[in-house]
């Protein structure tokens, strides 16, 4: 009986190693721009796109390049490789997954947000 | 009003019918007379219950399919237009419906069981606590309610006491599909049954009947575990198959939050199997019944609440404090609850002390079940992190889906092995030479089929070792499965989900692990070659034409390659739903035997060959095809708008200066003829000077708010020749996904399997003997009496 609870003791105590080794290295943190110049660890910035600025695809090089505020209205140049994503102009808020290279932000992942559409208005209801 | 008293009053009977079943169960030892008539009371007020909620039910129906717009939540989520099989989906399309639904199938399960519950004589410490589980579900309806008014609910913004909704917002495009009525049902069916081992595990233990609740409630586990199994593996197969997501898992917390209760739910199964043979695990068994329920609660929580919403893609809506608080009441009381029984008779459960050897069946099932919730813990970790992160104040952050996977498939591999070891061995005790003789011929075809592989080019020794596992797996499982068709299909189940599972995994494994992807730009009847196929856009065409919310294309992709030759039709279409602002998409799906190709489409983009001038008052642009010019918008004329001549028509004129560089500068009026019943605009072009263009203005852009803000669009463009149509270029993925037949035919296998272990339940007559009367008739070999002895003993 006790070799058993031995036994099944280990295997839970190097389970739980090899578990938290590998998901500290694969938990991205929530940052801004500013957290995210000073680590090179992909981070994960959550912002708005600068409507006002350039914000275009170039087929050539496949780069899709815009301007986004962070939590604290920093705004940065963000360069993705890839193109615009769909919902990208009319998203509330966006999440890029990345990291800083040379004072552009390079994001290797864009996740837009479904805007708040889905909720009922009230707009709606009298016209 | 009607709603509202229906909800309150099946409220009261269903707190009325737990203090009832309280008493009974209070007074089960000292007054039984007494005892069985306050459980008929509670019986009676349960009936009530049913009653009530079957007519909140009706009620909410029956004015959805009114069109009673009146009704907050169902102007929110249905419309006229919507055929009937959508329009009754649209009941629990929303929070408070799906809560409604929740109610409804435990109602009507606690309806079912209750005959059984008096044959065992466990019907009151169950309803007592199932009543209580039913009155928190509608106190919640209470507050979040489907009976609202539209001005109770928008009164602030200015709707009116009375108002009535000519129609509804309607139903989410993405939903209108039949898997709405299959899916959510199904799910709510599966969270549904996860209560029934909960309350017997606290019933149980309450009256010190320490055993039999495991046995009663083993089948609804069962039960539980196939069709929550179903209800996820179908939300699969619809995230794949239409809504494009280019998988059928993503990690996310809202599909994780329903895994979560399905991986404890199928430990139970193996531990109360255990505890079936042996009599151990009691506390283990107590803590996973519970703990199957909690996590349904903490499902709801998670998905309801909003809490994770900066972490998912899915659209969350915030359902507002006092729900999040109920909910979270929810999850604490019940959890509270359960560790309080077991508080209470931890010094009385008894203790197992089995002479039970490592290298036998009951000590492997028990790894098992603990490795299985080693996934479980995954899962739960990866999916709560943000939370946690937030509670205990370090940076928040979220772990990356590979993560799951990463850690997952050494799990998954040690199961198999493990699982085949075990089916060889027998309960107690272990019989070396037929367990050697049969193990190594499968050991070693396993071995054969990965070494193959890997001379075909699979060269990750993790892969490697998921393919060697899952073969082992395959192979033992299948030994045992056409062994036990001598002894009838319903000791076949165990055999068949664990074959389909090592099915599941190896598909999965072929469609994530080797799946390429490719993003695509092609205009119509282009040609491109992409990861080794010919794909070529064949137009588009418009579907769906009669519905007036939406535009509706499906575009005709081309794949070709050798003597293949498929045609596809991805989705793009635009919603009233969204104001038509930005597409919805669905995927177009070339399926072979040996893979799938997947086209998801990604974006349209719009390129104008004459590039439009938009401009307002005093702006000015210049020409992009002979930039020499600009143009300036002064101002709008509408001095002659009625003088259309056929009075249909209204001439609009705008005012500009077209200059160039050579100091040319005039000032001229472009009109514009508009008919406003069509809507059809024609303009009136003029020559630019000493080039060969000439400029039109094309619409009016009015703003209706500020009107001096009206802005004017203008085309330059080669003289003589027509308009052109922007240029459309479809943006969209394709990837190839190896074998996901197999994941598909993978699950649909696990939850037969399922379904036929419950089968066995069905009559309840457990004649053990009877296996070996037949064997003793039949005068079998040696060897197959041992082997009828092992699949006897493994059921």
């Amino acid at each position: 009986m006790n070799i058993k609870y031995i036994i099944s003791g280990t295997l839970i105590v190097i389970f739980l190693g090899i578990a938290i080794f590998t998901f500290d290295n694969s938990k991205i943190d929530y940052s801004n721009f500013e957290g995210a110049s000073k680590t090179n660890k992909t981070v994960q910035i959550i912002g708005s796109l600068v409507k006002e600025k350039e914000c275009n695809y170039n087929s050539n090089d496949n780069e899709f390049t815009f301007f986004m505020t962070d939590d604290k209205s920093i705004e940065y140049k963000v360069i993705f490789k890839g193109s615009k994503p769909n919902n990208f102009d009319i998203a509330p808020k966006v999440v890029v997954k990345g990291k800083f290279e040379d004072n552009i932000f390079i994001a290797t992942e864009i996740l837009t947000k479904c805007p708040s559409k889905y909720e009922g208005k009230a707009e709606e209801i009298i016209s | 009003m009607i709603g509202k008293i229906l909800v309150i009053v099946t409220t009261v009977f269903s707190l009325i019918s737990m203090l009832f079943y309280l008493l009974s169960y209070l007074n089960r030892l000292k007054n039984i007379t007494q005892s069985t008539k306050y459980s008929n009371f509670g019986n009676y007020s349960y009936t009530g219950v049913v009653v009530g909620v079957l007519s909140i039910c009706l009620f909410l129906l029956s004015n959805i399919v009114a069109h009673n717009f009146q009704y907050t939540y169902i102007w929110e989520y249905s419309s006229r237009e919507l055929p009937v099989n959508l329009l009754i989906a649209t009941f629990y399309a929303g929070q408070q419906g799906s809560i409604l639904l929740w109610g409804l199938m435990i109602t009507l399960i606690g309806y079912f069981i209750l005959p059984y519950l008096k044959k065992h004589n466990y019907e009151a410490p169950v309803m007592m606590i199932y009543t209580s589980i039913l009155a928190f579900i509608l106190i919640m309806l209470i507050f979040k309610s489907p009976f609202d008014y539209v001005w109770e609910t928008y009164g602030a913004e200015g709707v009116k006491e009375g108002f009535i909704p000519k129609n509804g917002r309607g139903l989410n495009p993405i939903l209108q599909n039949y898997w709405i009525s299959i899916h959510p049902p199904i799910l709510f069916l599966g969270y549904s049954l996860m209560t029934i081992p909960y309350v017997f595990a606290l019933a149980g233990l309450l009256l010190k009947d320490y055993r039999k609740w495991i046995t009663l409630s083993l089948p609804w586990a069962l039960f539980g575990s196939g069709v929550l199994g179903l209800g996820l593996m179908l939300g699969g197969f619809w995230a794949y198959e239409t809504l494009g997501w280019g998988g059928f898992w993503a990690w996310d917390p809202v599909e994780n939050s329903s895994l979560m209760p399905w991986l404890i739910a199928v430990s139970l199964v193996h531990t109360m199997l255990v505890n079936k043979k042996t009599g151990g695990l009691i506390k283990l068994n107590y803590i996973l019944a519970s703990l199957t329920f909690i996590f349904v609660l903490y499902a709801s929580f998670l998905t309801r609440s909003g809490i994770l919403g900066d972490t998912s893609v899915h659209s969350f809506v915030s359902p507002g404090p006092v729900i999040y608080k109920l909910l979270l009441v929810f999850l604490i009381t019940y959890f509270v609850a359960s560790l309080g029984v077991l508080i209470y008779r931890i010094k009385n459960i008894p203790f197992n002390s089995s002479d039970v050897e490592i290298t036998s069946k009951e000590f492997m099932m028990t790894i098992g079940s603990i490795l299985i919730l080693g996934i479980f813990f995954v899962v739960f970790m990866g999916t709560s992190w943000p939370i946690i992160t937030e509670i205990i104040g370090i940076t928040k952050s979220s772990v990356d889906p590979s993560w799951y996977n990463k850690i997952n498939l050494p799990l998954a591999v040690i199961l198999m092995i493990l699982n085949s070891f075990s089916l060889y061995l027998l309960w107690k005790r272990t019989d070396y030479t037929l367990f050697l003789k049969r193990f190594l011929l499968i050991a070693i075809s396993s071995l054969i089929i990965t070494v193959v592989l890997f001379s075909l080019g699979v060269n990750k020794i993790e892969f490697l070792l998921l393919v060697f596992a899952s073969f082992l797996g395959l192979f033992a499982n299948l030994d045992f499965l056409f062994k036990s068709f001598k002894f009838g299909i319903k000791t076949s189940g165990a055999f068949l989900s664990h074959s389909g599972l090592a099915l599941f995994l190896l598909g999965a494994l072929a469609s994530g692990g080797y799946s390429v992807n490719e993003t695509v730009r092609l205009n119509e009847n282009e040609t491109k070659s992409v990861l080794g196929y010919k794909i070529t856009h064949k137009g588009k065409f418009q579907i769906d034409k009669y519905w007036t919310d939406r535009e509706k294309f499906k575009y005709k992709i081309l794949i070709e390659k050798d003597n293949m030759s498929k045609m596809v039709y991805p989705v793009v279409y635009f919603s009233d739903f969204n104001e038509r602002k930005s597409p919805f998409f669905e995927p177009g799906i070339a399926t072979t035997l040996d893979k799938d190709i997947y086209v998801s489409p990604y974006s349209l983009e719009n390129i104008f060959p004459e590039p439009p001038i938009i401009l307002q008052k005093t702006q000015s642009q210049r020409i992009a095809l002979d930039t020499n010019f600009s143009i300036k918008l002064l101002k709008f004329d509408m001095s002659n708008a009625m003088s259309g001549g056929d009075g249909k028509t209204i001439k609009l004129a705008s005012v500009v200066r077209l200059s160039d560089n050579k100091k040319y500068v005039s000032e001229d009026t472009l009109y514009n003829i508009m008919d406003p019943t069509s809507g059809m605009s024609v303009p009136i072009w003029k020559d630019l000077p000493n080039s060969n263009l000439e400029i039109g203005f094309i619409r009016l852009v009015p703003n209706k708010e500020e009107l001096s803000l009206s802005q004017a669009i203008f085309v330059a463009k080669p003289k003589g020749q027509q308009l052109s149509r922007p240029i459309e270029t479809f943006v969209f993925d394709v990837s190839t996904k190896p074998f996901i037949l197999v994941v598909w035919i993978g699950t649909i296998i696990i939850v037969l399997g399922f379904f036929l272990s419950i089968l066995k339940y069905i009559g309840q007559s457990y004649k053990r003997t009877e296996y070996i009367d037949n064997i003793k008739e039949n005068k079998l070999a040696k060897n197959e009496f041992k082997e009828a002895v092992v699949i006897r003993e493994s059921n």
